[in-house]
């Protein structure tokens, strides 16, 4: 039996070398997700928290109205982002989203098919800022 | 040749032999039969280790099978060979023992005759198998996630055509519970086939004393045959198990491991998803908030395709380990095998 002896310690051996080996791969996930918390985090504690209640300038009448359900429970926010819904003021606030719901469709799309981020950032969503009608 | 036999000692150890035969392996035999192949959820990316599961069962199954058959074989010849040296007949006696299997002596090998010995012959060795306890542990990890993604993974797919519900489904949907399971199972016969051993080492202790025929003799044969033979092959059957056991629990230590830090980083980015797709109404800046937003979801579903892959790699590692550990099965039946087809053909 000295063979099945040798080959069961070379066994747990190896086993063990490929265990740790996992574990390592495993640590090194781990240390890559703590680094993203970390970083996210960071740019979190540096943002200054907008006033929940605060109106957009361009929102409709009906912004304020579906804050108001939401906030009562009778509606719930994804409804107004999908526009599935029966609710009038919740497909109004939806029909003002959705050129940032397409924007955001768009620069997924783009980024799907190769394109750097930024390049499909600016292309799905124009600055604002800028007036000569760049995207 | 002087032959010192007092057969009611032959009977006696061959009735112990046959206890372990019918009583402890075939016990060990029906456990492993019922809790070494539960695939109950080996689901998901666990799929791929329900063969391995029953290969390694199999594996089992064949130790089980040869090494009763062969025990039996055992206790009826050193029946035979207690009537023969009832008749006179030592010849034969000595014959059943000693022809054919001199070539599998290590040289002349003494016999161990043990005088002080405790008690008299056993029925068996005693195995009290724990049945290993039914988890599933996994279900509060899948029910954690599912709650965490299941409101918004519709709208991050509608709108980033990320499926990251779906994409860490695979992982949730294995329970390493079952495995952990199936190593307490391995555990166990590991203390079985020591028990069994012991046993047996302790019957040929009794035995010693009672039978003597000489350097060559049959007495001699049959110790070398059970010390040498019977007792390491049971001794590397319950290495072996600890070696299953072991690679079970090291790939559910790492399902687990894996499955919990999946948990943590669901938990941390799904809130802020969901978050940012409520803040998608109200941001002021839109440019910041899509780089943002495109971040917060390709870096979860990078981390889940990322483990994913580590499990996959564990995975293929314990498949691995299955198909090594069943090679030293096959040496450990062809061990208990080979000397009684020499035997047999004699």
């Amino acid at each position: 039996m000295h063979g099945v002896e040798n080959d069961l310690e070379e066994w747990e051996r190896r086993q063990r070398a490929r265990f740790t080996e996992a574990q390592d791969a495993l640590a090194r996930w781990r240390a890559r997700m703590h680094s993203k918390i970390e970083e996210i985090e960071g740019r979190e504690a540096a943002r200054t928290v907008p006033d929940r209640d605060e109106i957009p300038e361009d929102a409709p009448p009906a912004y304020r109205r579906v804050q108001e359900k939401i906030d009562r429970g009778e509606l719930d926010w994804s409804v107004v982002l999908t526009g599935e819904t029966e609710d009038d003021d919740a497909r109004a606030v939806h029909l003002w989203m959705e050129p940032r719901l397409r924007q955001v469709r768009e620069v997924f799309a783009l980024a799907a098919e190769g394109l750097p981020i930024d390049e499909a950032v600016a292309r799905a969503a124009p600055d604002p800022t800028r007036r000569d009608g760049q995207r | 040749m002087t032959v010192l036999v007092e057969t009611s000692y032959l009977r006696g150890y061959a009735a112990q032999i046959e206890g372990n035969h019918g009583g402890a392996l075939a016990t060990m035999e029906r456990y492993c039969a019922e809790h070494c192949t539960r695939t109950d959820g080996l689901n998901g990316l666990l799929l791929g280790t329900r063969n391995a599961v029953g290969i390694q069962a199999w594996s089992y199954a064949g130790i089980f099978e040869g090494a009763r058959r062969e025990l039996l074989r055992t206790a009826v010849d050193l029946r035979f060979a207690a009537d023969s040296y009832d008749r006179s007949d030592a010849a034969s006696a000595e014959r059943i023992w000693v022809s054919g299997r001199a070539g599998q002596q290590a040289g002349a090998y003494r016999e161990q005759d043990v005088r002080t010995v405790g008690a008299g012959f056993s029925a068996g060795a005693s195995v009290n198998l724990a049945v290993p306890r039914q988890r599933n542990e996994t279900e509060d990890v899948r029910q954690s996630i599912d709650d965490l993604l299941q409101g918004v993974n519709g709208l991050i797919q509608r709108f980033t055509g990320f499926d990251l519900l779906g994409t860490a489904m695979p992982l949730v949907l294995g329970d390493w519970g079952t495995i952990r399971s199936i190593a307490d199972a391995y555990g166990e016969l590991e203390g079985g086939f020591k028990e069994v051993s012991q046993d047996l080492a302790d019957g040929m202790n009794v035995l010693s004393g009672h039978w003597d025929s000489g350097p060559g003799g049959a007495a001699a044969a049959f110790d070398y045959h059970i010390r040498k033979r019977w007792v390491p092959a049971l001794d590397a059957a319950a290495r072996m198990a600890n070696a299953s056991e072991q690679n079970f629990q090291l790939l559910a230590q790492m399902y687990e491991y894996a499955l919990t830090a999946l948990l943590a980083v669901v938990n941390f980015y799904g809130l802020r998803i969901k978050r940012a797709l409520q803040a998608l109404r109200t941001v002021t800046s839109f440019r910041k908030y899509l780089f943002e937003l495109y971040e917060l979801v390709t870096d979860l579903y990078t981390l889940i395709t990322d483990l994913t892959d580590v499990v996959i790699e564990q995975t293929l590692m314990f498949k691995e380990g299955v198909e090594q550990i069943v090679a030293i099965g096959r040496q450990i039946v062809d061990f208990i095998q080979d000397d009684f087809e020499v035997f047999r053909s004699a």
